[in-house]
């Protein structure tokens, strides 16, 4: 057992590490101190100084685990490449294939990824990380995946893929393929290498959230879970008609940890989702004003992707993924209402220039 | 943008001069009619005299007739316009201008108010007579003031109504070119007539703006002084053009205005910089901009301004406001012209 507590330690120390390289290069404005695995979207860069039990002398460390499911212990083995052998100077690798190991070392599931080798001008490299998703109703593995490209421009929520696997009749199988969202893993339920669900569901399901960038705010995002059947699904049906309310679901919103810091300006809160709703309230932000972002109504989309893999004409190692976050523009519900609570006046938002007054984030 | 340059002109401000007497003003030469006999009884007759104005060596006095209620609750509505006549010096008719007027109860139901004014510039003199229309809504007691003007300049000898103003660059309806610049085969340039430059100074609904006009007092021309295009989706868009202001701010009644503050006097969303205008706020109005329609009835001519954008300078930022919240957040909220 303390051995196992070693390889988290490691693991942990190996993510932080790929975290902050990763915030210097692209000037991304660290919203939650992501630990461990989550998007790290750089090369995978591990410490060579750090001993392993599968690498050879001199080489990386590329073990993640073991995870303990179901009374079953499984580990991820990385097999990485340098991606620029021979330089003097040390610039990362990048994975080219993940294998999930039972006990006895049987491999229960593989992926593989693209080798390119970086030039002075391009980089790409994936990188994977993997947390124990721990639920009431059961446990199973949470992998994320993450591409890193250079020249890329800096994002406000970098984009991954995160992938669900449990044990059926015996044996872990993935819940779906890999879902491609721009966003990510959230602090609260990040407890040193698991990943905690949100709440039961029922009796078989859990509730895992999810962070996912909107364009001005991170909303949060239920997926539902189902141990027994293997699945996942969005936890909240929306309406896909307008009503009074409009079109799209509501959705907590994740803390914003700097919002508008000027001395005064204003915005308008309508007292519904909808222009139609009321009269625009006229509501004064100063400097030490008390912000909370509560809730936000917008339209958004869920691709299960193709569960059965990578089909044989695929030629991108994630061909196979679905995905889930805002809705395109152009679609019904698309525009974004934000209630926010302002010194103890509630009321809804929804236009850029509002969300500009109130200091809200944004991609460049 | 696409403005049609204009010179600055001579200093003739043809404006809303405080007015005396009381007209009223209806286009139809039609007879009085009134609500009742006993009405009728308490009409008095009055008159007043402007001038003598000399044009073209001829002196004109403007005659205002007007007709007055005794004994009204109502002052504001005790007189009005009953018509205009402008006469030269041997007592010859040059203009005539009946205004029908109604009593209703015991006042009459508008009120207008004129003045005349002489104006001259390089190309002669004319004369200017405007006019104040003040209605009252029965229902809510609201007045509304509207303003009419009428331009007069010399044509064939003759002292007339100059008429709507004509586009720029086309002819004034029986009148000359005005300020067209032709441009010949060789190169050279000559202007067919140089007409003056004049500002009527009219109401917005929030504050004055000078219109400028182009006119040939001498030869009975009269055109808009500007007038503004812009290349918006591949063709030509008539859009504002920028005028003066004079405003006269109120003191804010609540403590914080709001105004949204746009880099140029075009509506975007994505572009509107919210600020809360306080009452220590230092506010600079710069300008203004706005599309004029002019129309005419009945000899009396009248701007109608759209898409009317002001620019101010809020605490040291500059950029434009428009609409009715925005400019009551600086202290401009929608009245009438001052009388």
């Amino acid at each position: 057992m303390k051995t196992l507590r070693y390889l988290v330690v490691i693991v942990l120390v190996i993510g932080a590490g790929v975290a902050g390289w990763r915030t210097i290069r692209t000037g991304r404005r660290s919203q939650t101190s992501v630990p461990a695995q989550q998007f790290s979207s750089q090369p995978q860069v591990v410490n060579s100084q750090v001993a392993s039990t599968t690498a050879p002398a001199g080489e990386p460390p590329n073990r993640l685990g073991p995870f303990l499911i179901a009374g079953q212990t499984y580990t991820i083995e990385l097999q990485t490449k340098k991606l620029r052998p021979g330089s003097p100077v040390d610039s990362g690798d990048t994975v080219v294939a993940m294998e999930i190991h039972d006990a006895a070392g049987t491999v229960e599931y593989l992926r593989t990824f693209p080798y390119l080798e970086a030039s002075d001008d391009d980089l790409e490299s994936w990188s994977v990380s993997a947390f124990l998703l721990a639920g009431t109703n059961g446990k199973g593995l949470l992998v994320s995946y993450h591409n890193y490209s250079e020249p890329s421009a800096p994002e406000e929520e970098p984009s991954g893929w995160l992938q669900v696997f449990g044990v059926l009749n015996g044996r872990l199988v993935p819940f779906g393929a890999p879902l491609q969202v721009q966003g990510g893993l959230m602090d609260g339920y990040v407890a040193g290498d698991t990943y905690k669900t949100a709440r039961p569901l029922d009796t078989q399901a859990d509730a895992v959230e999810f962070k996912v960038w909107t364009g001005h705010c991170r909303l949060v995002f239920p997926v539902r879970v189902d141990w027994t059947q293997g699945k996942i699904s969005p936890a909240q049906e929306c309406p896909k008609s307008a009503d009074e309310l409009g079109v799209g679901c509501q959705y907590r919103v994740v803390p914003e940890d700097k919002l508008y810091s000027s001395d005064i300006t204003f915005v308008r809160l309508w007292p519904g989702p909808d222009e139609k709703s009321g009269n625009a309230e006229k509501t004064v932000v100063k400097k030490n004003s008390k912000v909370d972002l509560l809730t936000v109504l917008v339209a958004t989309h869920w691709d299960k992707g193709n569960p059965g893999g990578l089909a044989a004409s695929s030629k991108g190692p994630m061909d196979d993924a679905g995905g889930f976050g805002v809705a395109s523009a152009g679609t019904a519900g698309r525009d974004l209402w934000l209630k926010v609570r302002i010194d103890g006046k509630e009321g809804w938002l929804h236009s850029e220039e509002d969300f500009q007054a109130l200091g809200l984030p944004e991609d460049e | 943008m696409g403005d049609v340059p204009f010179r600055k002109n001579p200093p003739l401000l043809v404006g809303a001069m405080a007015m005396s007497v009381c007209l009223s003003l209806l286009v139809r030469p039609a007879a009085p009619r009134q609500s009742s006999p006993s009405a009728g009884d308490r009409v008095e007759d009055a008159e007043q005299r402007e001038g003598p104005f000399l044009i073209a060596g001829q002196n004109y006095s403007v005659v205002l007739r007007e007709k007055r209620l005794a004994n009204t609750n109502d002052p504001a509505l005790a007189q009005t316009l009953a018509g205009v006549e402008i006469n030269d010096d041997a007592g010859n008719l040059s203009y005539q201008k009946p205004f029908s007027y109604v009593v209703e109860q015991d006042h009459f139901q508008q009120n207008v108010s004129a003045s005349a004014q002489l104006a001259s510039g390089k190309t002669g003199t004319g004369l200017v007579i405007y006019y104040r229309k003040q209605t009252t809504a029965s229902q809510t007691s609201a007045t509304q003031v509207r303003e009419f003007w009428q331009l007069f300049g010399l044509r064939n000898g003759k002292l007339l109504p100059l008429g709507k103003p004509a586009p720029v660059g086309a002819s004034a309806d029986g009148g000359p070119f005005m300020g067209v610049m032709m441009r010949a085969a060789n190169g050279t340039v000559s202007v067919i007539s140089q007409p003056d430059l004049t500002d009527v100074r009219a109401w917005t609904g929030y504050f004055y703006v000078f219109v400028p006009l182009r006119v040939d007092w001498n030869h009975g021309g009269l055109a808009q002084g500007q007038r503004c295009v812009e290349m918006l989706g591949g063709s030509l868009e008539e859009t504002g053009c920028d005028m003066r202001v004079e405003a006269a701010r109120k003191r804010p009644a609540e403590e914080y205005g709001f105004i949204r503050l746009l880099a140029e006097a075009h509506e975007n969303p994505d572009a509107a910089a919210h600020m809360v205008v306080q009452k220590d706020s230092k506010v600079e109005i710069l300008g203004a901009r706005a599309i004029t329609n002019w129309e005419e009835s009945e000899d009396l001519i009248q701007p109608n301004f759209s898409d009317v954008w002001l620019h101010v300078s809020i605490d040291g930022q500059q950029g434009w406001i428009h609409g009715e919240e925005d400019f009551a957040a600086i202290g401009l909220p929608r009245g009438n012209p001052s009388p």
